[in-house]
């Protein structure tokens, strides 16, 4: 079930849902829509490099040490901000940092991560393969941006970029080891 | 090591290395499953101790000699949080 606003204000409030910087009200009366909080962009863009000839394989999978080699870390400001080409992918994280403890007792949250239908318009992707934040994940969200649309986009730093949808986790969550035996491997995740 | 109750409980998972992220406020964290398959996430600063190369994870249950844990991020690898280490390679 998706938590309405107010809900919404309750978990941050019972600390079930933690946001950092904690918004105070009037940030959060205007981040708040009825049943999502909007998060806003962070000032690094990450930008792959073209053409330098590495194959990802899924199988195999890539190790974060290969990963951060293909990208270059861009600082953006609030005066420049970051021009996105059309047909051009790069990575953002949000401005706010999430937590959703998990806890025995509950109640446990998860979220998902939407775009904003205004941006949508012009063909801006803020996630389109990765929207779950699972419960008891702890961290700034990665942005999978992407220019779809016919214009180019500037993006700033500190601007609502996409909206947060928080669900409440129904049912306990397995929590025997022998459960996950041989399970972690891609073969065993299946 | 952890005790057989009180879970789930916050507990430190051994790392064999830690490097820069791909943002500043994220490290690069590799370390292994219980069945000996590498892994790697990329994990915030505020949950990896880089000195001691300690991950903050939260453990679930312990039996015998393997704990069930989620990661703080689904990790290259094993394409998961959720998964079982040695209980060697855990501290609270």
């Amino acid at each position: 079930m998706i938590l309405s606003n107010l809900e919404i204000i309750k978990a941050i409030s019972d600390r079930r849902i933690i946001i950092d910087p904690k918004p105070d009200e009037s940030q959060l009366r205007r981040l708040l829509n009825t049943t999502s909080l909007d998060f806003r962009l962070g000032n690094i863009i990450s930008i792959p490099h073209d053409d330098v000839g590495v194959t990802i394989d899924s199988k195999n999978g890539i190790k974060t040490k290969t990963l951060k080699t293909l990208f270059d870390r861009k600082q953006i400001t609030e005066e420049g901000g970051y021009t996105l080409r059309q047909n051009k992918f790069v990575l953002s994280n949000t401005y706010e940092n999430i937590s959703l403890p998990y806890t025995e007792s509950g109640p446990n949250y998860a979220a998902r991560i939407e775009g904003k239908s205004s941006y949508a318009r012009f063909g801006l992707l803020v996630h389109f393969t990765a929207p779950t934040i699972h419960a008891d994940f702890s961290g700034t969200i990665t942005l999978e941006l992407m220019n779809l649309g016919p214009f180019p986009i500037t993006l700033y730093p500190n601007v609502p970029i996409c909206q947060i949808v928080f669900e409440k986790v129904e049912g306990e969550i397995a929590n025997s080891p022998s459960q996950f035996q041989g399970q972690t491997t891609p073969e065993g995740s299946h | 090591m952890p005790s057989t109750n009180g879970f789930p409980s916050k507990g430190w998972l051994k790392c064999s290395d830690i490097s820069e992220g791909m943002f500043p406020n994220e490290y690069a964290v590799e370390s292994i499953t219980a069945d000996n398959a590498e892994f790697s996430l990329f994990a915030h600063k505020t949950l990896v101790n880089e000195k001691e190369k300690l991950l903050k994870v939260t453990i679930l249950d312990c039996r015998d000699d393997v704990c069930l844990v989620i990661l703080p991020n689904e990790a290259y690898g094993v394409f998961k949080n959720m998964i079982t280490v040695k209980i060697e390679n855990i501290s609270q």
